[in-house]
């Protein structure tokens, strides 16, 4: 059986993104205004004399790097040299080109749109291409040596490690750009969402709790409040998130994530009241994280009313998806969800909740695609694989579904409840292949695994799957397997369930009334 | 009346012998500067270049409702500072500058402000921006030689406690096989007083380092000011191979919420968005030199001399030695060693 994906506690954890999103994204901008405007008045005249005069390419090289420099981008001598530059290929050098280019660009839109924004399920599969990832780390590996100064490159080589699920490598590159920029905002976040990403909760909330930046920007305070939440921890950097953001020195954008992270808290709290305050602050000008949060916020306070739609928030894929998932558009839900999962294509929740959608709206083929996407980053995930399996079982393309199994070792580290979904997989497998004592087995156990961790939803999900089984194979159990099922209530379970023991009935009755 | 005297010597002979023949037009020497007048003159068959000071143009950028005479002050000043540190580099055997042969004023009647204060220099070819080929190849060995003597006029204005400040394409002089450092106008001296001393950066903006830009600066005389004409230097290198200037180059490269007219954070939190963007520039710089045999060495160079942080900036073995970190000593070897290189290469082509 399927492991389901569950929208369960979120926290405001940063989203990590590569270096040039995140700053066009305004999430490294300056909170305060702590240096004064450089007081110059600015000219570019004397270059555009001599450009008039001359007409060369290097007085238009000239000219049209004072114009960047200067921001005289518009001004129309300067896109007349650029012109210039453009239309003489042979007298000029590809870096004036280059730069001619960008300002005949930028005098146009300057809209940043990102390619994520017109993608769609469709078109996922085109996406999911490690070889690229490779090409990626390998010239950002060559860059590394060459630039070790530079500590973004070695957030981008960890993010790509991570995207890959090399968990080492992407640790090790993270602690060097660490110790290279220990008190960036930029470097910080990434390595808070990578340790957190890969468990290391302890160190992730180290990194921010002891940094000295903490107490003044609120991006890392932020981070903390979440981190400390995340281990069942009180923080103390409570009270001074609290002052930042009645400070009203900081924007209102610099604080969206501080705002919900002390919202949750007030939430998890049982404090209504606080939290919807904060929550409404943090949706002043939100960024798609307290978005999402406050989206997740809303299913537990019924009070907080938030549309994602309505907000013109760039990434804001995560709030959308499960919007339309709880409001059951599942094509929609599905395409910002292939979104979703591109923009953060390390994280495992758009993986689920893709798979899930996949399945409901009976699309195998799309429900596998999230799944093997989602092992690139997670390789052997005992929860993606058992997935996997379930979905190709249910095809009957056992060779297949077993080469997967056979990924699965005593080593690997699960849940229970994938544990459980584990055994009764194995069950289904050996049901499909003709081995139905031991299919049965295994069915048997995992409805034991299910009762042991007193989860119902489990069990009845093993049941279900258990009784499909049986039925199709006409054994002589189906009587008081069937009997078991009449027992879970149609009432109190989730769609899925209900979807499942609709089918599991439907079955029965036809074969009874073929027996009749 | 015109008030623009200096535009009226054409023509003249003035009460120094020398004969004003042309008027500052194409291919002549460039000045450099917006608030002179550039003149081709003739005296006992010698052809000199004469800048004429503009005090209308002066007038024009000053400070709406400033004193009249403190601006003419201000102009008089700067015109005896240029010509007295001339004079001064020239007396302490600096070879590779542009200096001042002669200088004088004359009176031009019929203009509101009749004073034109000159200085006359040896007449140049052309600024380098008039003389570079960037689709020449062969021009590889020219561009190395002059960024050689760059190089050379820079170290020996710096041994002498003379920062130039203003390297930019329109203030290298090319004489025949010979590149000179021009316009000493905004250089400042340690042991002159200038008008420009207590300034942070007295060159042209567009080619300023970064951290000036970032309003960030050292408080140290040597360490400001060696570090800024150890950037412009290494912005010429790039100028000459790219056509562009390092600060472009580096602003192409760097978010618009990071350039220096937006960004109000301190210099140090925008170091590690310097250091990428400066990654990238580099990047592009190495891509874009063709010879394989020079395209690590000159981007080494570029990487040294235009590095974003003052502090790390210069030859990393001078780095590591006590003294001063922006000697230009080992670039000035590196230049000629890669000049000789290049003329070799030429000559076996």
């Amino acid at each position: 059986m399927a492991n389901i994906f569950e929208n369960k506690d979120r926290r405001v954890i940063p989203n990590w993104r590569s270096f040039k999103k995140t700053s066009i994204l305004g999430e490294l901008d300056s909170p305060l205004h702590k240096i004064p405007k450089l007081d110059i008045s600015l000219s570019i005249d004397s270059y555009i004399r001599d450009w008039l005069i001359y007409k060369t390419p290097a007085h238009a090289g000239d000219l049209i790097s004072a114009a960047i420099v200067n921001g005289f981008e518009h001004n129309d001598n300067v896109i007349n040299a650029a012109k210039f530059l453009i239309n003489k290929p042979n007298s000029s050098t590809q870096a004036q080109i280059s730069l001619a280019k960008k300002i005949i660009l930028e005098t146009g839109d300057k809209n940043h749109s990102f390619k994520l924004d017109a993608i769609t399920h469709e078109e996922f599969h085109d996406y999911l291409n490690p070889e690229l990832i490779w090409k990626k780390i390998h010239l950002l590996k060559k860059n590394a040596i060459d630039f070790n100064f530079n500590p973004i490159i070695w957030v981008e080589l960890s993010r790509q490690y991570s995207i890959i699920g090399q968990k080492n490598k992407a640790l090790n590159a993270m602690k060097i750009a660490l110790q290279l920029a220990p008190e960036n905002r930029f470097v910080l976040r990434s390595s808070v969402r990578l340790f957190a990403h890969y468990d290391e909760l302890e160190l992730s909330h180290d990194i921010v709790r002891k940094n000295k930046i903490t107490n003044i920007d609120p991006w890392l305070t932020s981070a903390e409040i979440s981190l400390a939440t995340l281990r069942n921890r009180t923080s103390k950097f409570m009270k001074l998130g609290l002052e930042m953001i009645n400070s009203k020195k900081l924007s209102s954008f610099s604080i969206t994530e501080l705002a919900s992270s002390l919202g949750t808290v007030e939430l998890i709290n049982g404090s209504g009241k606080k939290s919807r305050e904060l929550f409404k602050k943090s949706m002043i000008s939100p960024n798609d994280n307290s978005l999402a949060q406050v989206e997740w916020a809303s299913k537990l306070d019924k009070n907080i009313e938030v549309n994602p739609s309505s907000f013109n928030i760039k990434n804001n894929f995560e709030a959308k998806a499960l919007d339309n998932f709880q409001n059951e558009k599942l094509d929609d839900a599905l395409n910002e969800t292939v979104k979703w999962f591109l923009d953060m294509p390390f994280a495992k929740r758009p993986v689920m909740l893709g798979s899930h959608i996949g399945s409901l709206i009976n699309d195998p083929e799309i429900s596998r695609e999230f799944l093997k996407a989602g092992l690139i980053s997670h390789p052997n995930d005992p929860q993606l694989i058992n997935n996997i399996v379930y979905s190709l079982a249910l095809e009957n393309k056992t060779n297949e579904a077993m080469e997967y199994l056979e990924k699965v070792t005593g080593e690997s580290k699960m849940e229970k409840t994938t544990e459980v979904c584990l055994t009764a997989t194995r069950g289904l497998v050996y049901f499909r292949t003709g081995f139905h004592d031991i299919g049965r087995r295994f069915y048997l156990d995992a409805l034991q695994e299910s009762k042991t961790i007193q989860n119902p939803y489990y069990n009845w999900l093993a049941l279900l799957n258990y009784a499909r089984e049986e039925l199709i194979v006409k054994s002589e159990f189906v009587e008081s397997i069937m009997e078991n099922v009449s027992y879970i209530p149609s009432d109190t379970v989730g769609s899925d369930i209900k979807k499942l023991k609709n089918e599991v009935t439907e079955m029965y009755n036809k074969q009874k009334e073929s027996k009749t | 009346m015109d008030s623009n005297a200096a535009h009226g010597l054409l023509g003249i002979t003035l009460k120094s012998g020398w004969k004003v023949i042309d008027k500052h037009t194409k291919n002549d020497n460039s000045t450099g500067s917006f608030f002179s007048v550039g003149y081709k003159v003739e005296k006992e068959g010698r052809v000199c270049f004469l800048k004429a000071f503009d005090f209308a143009k002066f007038f024009q950028i000053s400070e709406p409702g400033r004193d009249v005479i403190d601006v003419m002050g201000d102009m008089i000043t700067a015109f005896q500072y240029e010509r007295d540190l001339s004079n001064y580099c020239k007396k302490k055997h600096v070879t590779k500058v542009s200096f001042v042969q002669e200088a004088g004023q004359e009176n031009i009647p019929g203009y509101s402000v009749s004073i034109v204060p000159y200085l006359i220099f040896d007449l140049a070819d052309g600024d380098v921006r008039s003389i570079i080929d960037f689709s020449n190849k062969l021009d590889f060995a020219w561009k190395l030689h002059s960024l050689h003597d760059i190089s050379v006029g820079l170290k020996q204005l710096h041994s002498i406690d003379v920062g130039h400040q203003d390297l930019k394409p329109s203030n290298i002089i090319i004489f025949k096989k010979e590149s000179k450092l021009g316009d000493l106008g905004r250089s400042i001296c340690k042991d002159i007083d200038g008008p420009y001393n207590k300034l942070h950066f007295t060159g042209d903006f567009t080619y300023a380092p970064p951290e000036i830009m970032y309003n960030y600066y050292d408080n140290d005389w040597n360490k400001r000011v060696y570090a800024t004409d150890c950037y412009l230097l290494g912005s010429m290198v790039v100028f000459y191979f790219l056509g562009i200037s390092m600060s472009a180059l580096l602003l192409k490269h760097i978010p618009d919420n990071f350039r220096w007219e937006v960004w109000r954070g301190a210099f140090p939190e925008i170091k590690p968005y310097l250091a990428d963007g400066f990654t990238k520039a580099i990047h592009e710089f190495r891509d874009c030199i063709s010879e394989p045999y020079f395209k690590k060495e000159i981007s080494l160079l570029v990487e040294h001399l235009c590095f974003p942080f003052p502090e790390e900036r210069g030859h990393p073995k001078t780095i590591m030695q006590t003294g001063n970190n922006f000697n230009l000593e080992r670039f000035v070897s590196r230049f000629n060693l890669l000049s000789n290189k290049a003329e070799y290469l030429i000559k076996n082509y």
